[in-house]
């Protein structure tokens, strides 16, 4: 195994640099067909993915479950409550800690470098910190953390991919019975053309202008998280809110039928 | 639940070693299983999209994922016609709570060692990842990418990465007898004047592995309960494991002994037998 600057030595490392053949340029006319209310997968503009999300996978995990969302496959376990290990973190007396630590796999995704050393997955473990965080009911568990552990096998989107992460998360803590107010349902919007278009895919965000991530509790009617890129006016930004709050909705359905079991 | 069944459990809980005692004493295991039973083995090939070669294995609750990528890089100096395969095992506290989340632990390290130094050039011959000689070659990164973990890691990763490189879609029929089908490389070109690697359409190059390899793991608990295919409860009371490669032939291509017991020529005849067996049923797949 060669040592070269950067190389990490628990690992079976590969040459110091590679990069992926550069692809032909392929038809960039996803812009034409949203103006004519058609996308590249056939869905309608509105109409968010179907989701397949099964419970209770991982056997030595308190709870677990395992996403699939058109092209996003998905895999969570949580663990705890359980006394906090970690050196340095903040014991607080009253309320519990909730970690989550977001992965990718190297294979999973067209937009990622091979054993990318940046911020990235860190921001994601953030997102979901804070998402899922109003959910559970801290208070509940002083003294202890409840830790969320996601790997994407695959994905097809940045903010679907999260959003998918986040419904994932929230089944997997509901199976592992840690008390939550209501699961966190989350989509995504992406705005091409000046119109919005729900749970965008792949080469649907390559081209988008701006794009909301919204998680939300759809039985306590209470908005979680928010993240919006790019320019819209106030009236774009509401409209796409109530969007993915309906979607939100439509997903949650799902979501509780898979818990039900 | 079941009072008897609550009190089984609670036993299983508290007093492992013993519980597991007690159904070997009557040659059987935990989960019904015979002494040289492997578990049910089940495979998915091509399930990723985004990967150049993918494939997932089941042994029996032990899920493992296992996707390839291939990247365009330049070849070392000492060997200018030769690619890069690296595998590394990822074992994340996702897939149980033994792990530690960080860096990679000591087993798969241990692992992606030992897969590195099995597929070498006698199983996977380099010279085939090759684009322009001296300028660039594929690396194929294969991530193995434990789900669920319930022992016998080292089968599992093996059959995966086997498996991944055999991709089904292209693996419709085999060359000859020796050389099997593997992941389609895309076509690419390589461009002089910029010195650039594009991909042109047209059907890509074949990756070929000279011999498949059949696993197969054994652990010796007590020293005189020989177990097939340990699940991760009877991992933890093994102290002595023996792992056996076989190729296409019938032939040892790697063997390994870890732990401090020791094993007898009689049970090393089990073993030659059960792996035999177990190369039968993975041909099947």
């Amino acid at each position: 195994m060669s040592g070269f600057p950067g190389s990490d030595r628990r690992l079976v490392n590969g040459p110091e640099r590679s990069v992926p053949p550069l692809e032909p340029n392929t038809d960039g006319n996803i812009r034409d067909s949203i103006i004519q209310n058609k996308r590249p997968s056939g869905r309608e503009i509105l109409q968010p993915r179907p989701l397949f999300i099964k419970s209770d996978l991982v056997n030595n995990a308190s709870g677990s479950a395992y996403l699939e969302q058109g092209g996003i496959k998905i895999s969570c376990s949580v663990y705890g409550p359980r006394p906090i290990k970690k050196v340095g973190a903040i014991v607080s007396s009253t309320t519990g800690n909730l970690e989550c630590e977001f992965k990718f796999s190297q294979f999973s995704s067209s937009w990622r470098k091979i054993q990318q050393r940046d911020s990235e997955e860190k921001e994601i473990s953030q997102i979901l910190t804070q998402a899922l965080g109003p959910a559970v009911c801290l208070h509940m568990f002083p003294k202890s953390s409840i830790d969320v552990f996601v790997t994407v096998i695959e994905s097809d989107g940045r903010s679907a991919t999260i959003a998918a992460a986040i419904k994932c998360a929230s089944l997997a803590l509901a199976d592992g019975s840690i008390d939550m107010y209501d699961m966190v349902s989350c989509c995504s919007v992406s705005m091409i053309n000046g119109f919005w278009i729900v749970d965008s895919d792949q080469k649907e965000e390559n081209e988008e202008d701006a794009s909301i991530l919204l998680a939300y509790m759809p039985s306590s009617q209470e908005i979680t998280h928010t993240i919006q890129t790019g320019k819209t006016s106030i009236e774009q930004t509401q409209n796409g809110i109530n969007l993915c709050l309906d979607a939100c909705t439509k997903l949650y359905e799902s979501m509780m039928l898979s818990a039900a079991y | 639940m079941s009072t008897d069944l609550f009190k089984a459990k609670i036993f299983q809980k508290i007093h492992p070693q013993e519980f597991h005692r007690r159904f070997f004493s009557k040659k059987l295991r935990t989960d019904g299983r015979e002494f040289n039973d492997f578990r049910t083995t089940k495979v998915t090939q091509d399930g990723i999209q985004v990967a150049d070669g993918s494939s997932t294995v089941r042994l029996g609750k032990t899920t493992i994922v296992c996707g390839i990528r291939a990247e365009v890089c330049e070849p070392k100096l000492q060997t200018p016609g030769k690619g890069y395969l690296v595998p590394n095992v990822k074992l994340t506290p996702m897939c149980s709570n033994k792990f530690a989340p960080g860096p990679p632990g000591l087993l798969s390290q241990v692992v992606s060692d030992h897969i590195y130094r099995l597929f070498d050039e006698s199983v996977f011959p380099l010279d085939q990842l090759l684009i322009e000689k001296g300028t660039a070659v594929w690396c194929l990164y294969a991530d193995i990418v434990c789900l669920n973990y319930d022992g016998n890691i080292f089968d599992a990763s093996i059959i995966a990465l086997m498996l991944a490189l055999k991709n089904g879609k292209y693996n419709t029929f085999k060359l000859d007898i020796i050389y099997y089908k593997l992941v389609v490389l895309p076509k690419v070109c390589f461009d002089e004047t910029s010195g650039s690697v594009n991909r042109v359409k047209g059907e890509g190059s074949k990756v070929t592995l000279t011999t498949e390899l059949f696993p197969s793991t054994f652990c010796l608990v007590e020293g005189s309960y020989l177990l097939t295919d340990p699940s991760m409860d009877e991992e933890d009371l093994a102290d002595t494991f023996f792992f056996i490669v076989m190729d296409s032939s019938d032939n040892i291509v790697n063997m390994w002994k870890r732990g401090a017991g020791h094993i007898t020529p009689d049970q090393t005849d089990i073993i030659y037998e059960t792996a035999k067996k177990r190369k039968l049923q993975l041909e099947k797949l």
